[in-house]
């Protein structure tokens, strides 16, 4: 990564970063939550949106803008909202 | 403030949240900072989360009437340490459980005796209780004074050593062997010389020339048995001169000694007479702590003490009651017959003997004589005592290993 990419990678704030080890996922710049189930996990990130599809989720902590999941991951997608919606 | 990054250890309410719309409390507390933890989503209208105590009214607040929200239980310090006060007395009892147990670790419960063969245990036992080292008593930070003496009191005693193993006190001892008699180099020329002074009873000189005969007196170091033997030579190419030739005498000499020996005895002698008053009482010892009822009644000018054990006990703790009865006693003060006395002096001459002389040494005969100082009496014993008082003596010669020499 150049500089540049370092910056955006700390420093950003309204976009999507998700970090996944093993079991545990953490979401940052989690800014709403918009829909939570043991399976199914969406965030808005301000811009864009992050989904996190899998198994036996548990929020095991929620501050500061951090989402720490527990649970199996099968899926992460990221989506934006469509013109309509915004307006 | 400075508590809340240790709020969830301080206190946290674990509730199950129901009703609809479960995000919408969630970005509630985001925007609140509100810290969630462990939130399960159990069905559409049902979930569960850890909140820290502080936050439980505000969150109350944001769910508003349209959510049910339950406490399922609750963590942290803080209610541990409320619960603990609402089980005082099972607190009460823990501590005094322990508080009984840290005690008793204070006590000696069992003393262990191992490794002595000529002592008898009894004796080593009495000699650790009077070092205040029994079953009961408080344990010594020090042993260093039980062994030191230990070894004064027996000669036998080679090696102590006191290990304490909880409330249990090991105390070995090594003893050793008779001394060896000294080993004299038999191959020396030595004189058999006077250890004492005193008059020769007998004298058996095994090898080498009586110098002394029964009834000569002797003073310290005069010879009494000689290893130097003069004879004239006959040897041609010596010639007729007189030569020496010494060799290790050998034998015993029994010799009267005197020795004195002062005792000290009380000018008067004390008598207790009971006037027939008297108090019982109780004596309870728990520990250290001791409790008597007797103590401080029966304010009579004299009196005596007499115990008798009712309950002792060392496990789990020293625990002791005694039946006590403190009676009036009156003084009398009466002087010493010497006839009496006298047996008393003898009797302390007789124990001297044992302690102090051999099997054969004894004595011959004794005489006291009695002198009254200011409130004593002091008696001096005259011993005359039948020992051996031979010992050996090199005899130097220029060379001490030329066994013949020429005469002077």
């Amino acid at each position: 990564m150049d500089i540049k990419e370092e910056l955006l990678f700390d420093f950003a704030v309204n976009i999507p970063r998700v970090l996944v080890a093993g079991n545990t996922t953490v979401l940052d710049n989690v800014k709403r939550l918009m829909m939570l189930t043991d399976t199914q996990i969406v965030v808005s990130n301000g811009r864009r949106y992050t989904s996190v599809k899998g198994r036996d989720f548990v929020v095991s902590q929620l501050k500061e803008e951090r989402m720490l999941v527990k649970g199996e991951v099968e899926e992460i997608r990221f989506f934006t909202a469509l013109q309509e919606d915004k307006g | 403030m400075k508590w809340r990054r240790f709020g969830f250890l301080r206190h946290y309410r674990k509730i199950k949240v129901e009703g609809t719309g479960l995000r919408g409390i969630v970005n509630k507390c985001i925007r609140k900072n509100i810290t969630l933890r462990n939130i399960r989503w159990k069905s559409p209208l049902e979930s569960t989360m850890d909140l820290q105590g502080d936050d439980m009214e505000e969150f109350r607040r944001l769910a508003g009437h349209s959510h049910r929200i339950t406490v399922l239980e609750e963590g942290g310090v803080l209610p541990f340490f409320r619960n603990i006060k609402s089980f005082a007395a099972a607190v009460t009892g823990a501590f005094l459980i322990g508080a009984l147990i840290f005690y008793q670790g204070l006590f000696v419960a069992e003393i262990r005796v191992e490794g002595y063969a000529s002592l008898r245990e009894e004796e080593i036992r009495a000699v650790l209780r009077e070092e205040g080292l029994y079953e009961g008593a408080r344990k010594p930070e020090d042993y260093g004074r039980v062994k030191r003496r230990l070894y004064e009191e027996f000669r036998a005693v080679t090696w102590v050593s006191v290990h304490q193993e909880g409330r249990l006190v090991k105390v070995s001892i090594a003893e050793g062997g008779e001394t060896e008699e000294k080993k004299t180099d038999k191959s020396l020329p030595v004189d058999i010389i006077a250890s004492r002074s005193g008059m020769v009873e007998k004298i058996i000189p095994l090898k080498g020339n009586a110098a002394v005969e029964k009834g000569d007196y002797v003073n310290k170091g005069d010879v009494l048995i000689s290893g130097t033997y003069s004879y004239q030579s006959t040897n041609y190419q010596r010639g007729d001169d007189i030569y020496n030739m010494y060799s290790h005498a050998e034998g015993q000499v029994m010799a009267k000694v005197p020795r004195r020996l002062t005792f000290y005895l009380e000018k008067n002698k004390r008598r207790e007479e009971a006037t027939g008053r008297g108090i019982w009482g109780l004596s309870i010892k728990i520990g250290d702590l001791s409790f008597d009822t007797t103590r401080g009644m029966g304010d009579y000018e004299s009196s005596r003490r007499k115990e008798k054990e009712l309950v002792s006990l060392v496990k789990p703790l020293p625990f002791e009651i005694k039946a006590v009865k403190k009676e009036e006693v009156r003084l009398e003060e009466s002087r010493q017959d010497y006839g009496r006395l006298s047996k008393v002096v003898e009797a302390a001459v007789r124990e001297y003997g044992k302690e102090s002389l051999s099997k054969e040494e004894r004595i011959v005969s004794s005489s006291v004589d009695f002198y009254e100082e200011n409130n004593v009496i002091r008696a001096e014993v005259f011993l005359e005592v039948l020992e051996d008082i031979g010992e050996e003596r090199i005899i130097r010669t220029d060379d001490s290993t030329e066994k013949e020499k020429q005469a002077p």
